[in-house]
């Protein structure tokens, strides 16, 4: 964890420290509720500004913030970088933020308080637990946009670059409702809104849950197609495009056997497209 | 490595399988990588305890399966190295 601590020994080994303030949210997600204390109204408001919020506090998996000293870390150059968190079993390390994640609880320590960022170092840790613990509750949170076609759910799964953003920004165009361009979340054979977003703002989502109908893979081609995705293949994708679960051995059987419960109720399918093309009718009558 | 007829294999420890169907589905953990094999490989890695040759799965696969011993062996040689090589078989 040496890219982001200066003195990786000296991460919390238990869940205290001194909180930034004394409010309490309660966020709304699959997976959860969470309930965040420990923290001071600008945090709050950059809270309500990416995230559900529940009216009245309540019970929920707790997650304590408390605070960082700029010397625990280390300075990171950003510019042409991806960020990728370091997760070692419970522990999470990124910028400005350290978190110790257990079954029950967590805890964040962080310098950051601004209500531009803040949400930020929550999101963060909350990808990776939602993660957790939407498989753990029968869930899973997948890797890919999603959008309606003729109100059925379509999921689109890929890594960085494999079209994404481009297929939701197809499907906006064409007036179509979609989720989040970057993870989603499986509930109950529905796909479930999530903030957890890419280049999609917050407001553009849909926020209803829509019957999942067909899980794609996506591949950049000269015209646009789509296939049937044999129900293994499918298994395959579905294994591959659940971070954070799908590098963990404790994990493993929960997840594979997840991925096939899942691919065996929906349809599978790889869709060829263009950027500039025109998916929907394809997806319309699939 | 050289792997022959007489060779044990079992599961990596990080590795994790379920058969679909006519398929079988494998997850390497530490990598994240997941391979689709086909029936009779999916067959190898159920037999594969460690303790049986790959002669003796050719056998009870042959059995299965009702194809020529040579062919079955040679499929579950070429089969084993992919498993090896992909770091979801180790040998026992």
């Amino acid at each position: 964890m040496s890219r982001f601590l200066r003195s990786p020994s000296l991460f919390p080994a238990r869940m205290s420290g001194e909180p930034w303030g004394t409010e309490t949210v309660v966020i709304e997600l699959p997976g959860g509720p969470f309930r965040v204390s420990g923290l001071t109204d600008e945090q709050v408001a950059s809270i309500g500004d990416r995230f559900p919020k529940r009216a009245t506090a309540g019970d929920g998996y707790d997650i304590a913030v408390f605070r960082a000293s700029p010397s625990d870390f280390q300075p990171v150059e950003t510019k042409g970088w991806e960020y990728d968190l370091e997760i070692d079993g419970p522990a999470i390390v990124g910028m400005d933020l350290m978190a110790r994640v257990e079954a029950d609880r967590a805890a964040i320590w962080t310098t950051v308080t601004s209500r531009d960022a803040f949400w930020g170092v929550v999101e963060n840790v909350l990808r990776p637990l939602v993660a957790r613990r939407l498989l753990a509750e029968g869930g899973l949170l997948v890797h890919g946009a999603a959008a309606v076609f003729n109100e059925r759910g379509f999921l689109f799964c890929g890594p960085s670059g494999a079209g994404k953003s481009t297929v939701a920004g197809l499907a906006i165009a064409d007036g179509r409702e979609v989720f989040s361009d970057d993870l989603n979340a499986i509930v109950d054979q529905s796909i479930v809104p999530l903030p957890f977003t890419g280049d999609l703002a917050a407001k553009e989502l849909r926020s209803a849950p829509a019957p999942l109908h067909t899980i794609v893979a996506l591949e950049k081609g000269s015209s646009d197609a789509i296939r049937p995705l044999s129900v293994p293949q499918t298994v395959s994708l579905l294994v591959r495009c659940s971070p954070y679960v799908n590098r963990d051995s404790a994990l493993g059987q929960t997840l594979l056997d997840r991925a096939v419960d899942v691919a065996r109720t929906a349809r599978g399918a790889v869709l060829t497209f263009r950027r500039d093309g025109d998916v929907c009718p394809i997806l319309d009558s699939w | 490595m050289t792997i022959d007829l007489q060779t044990r294999l079992a599961l990596d420890p990080a590795a994790r399988f379920r058969r679909v169907g006519d398929e079988g589905v494998v997850v390497q953990q530490s990598s994240a990588e997941v391979l689709v094999v086909n029936d009779t490989a999916a067959r190898l890695i159920e037999l594969s305890n460690g303790a049986r040759t790959i002669g003796d799965c050719a056998g009870l696969i042959e059995a299965d399966f009702g194809v020529e011993h040579d062919v079955i062996e040679r499929d579950l040689l070429r089969f084993a190295q992919e498993l090896v090589t992909a770091g979801v078989a180790k040998i026992a």
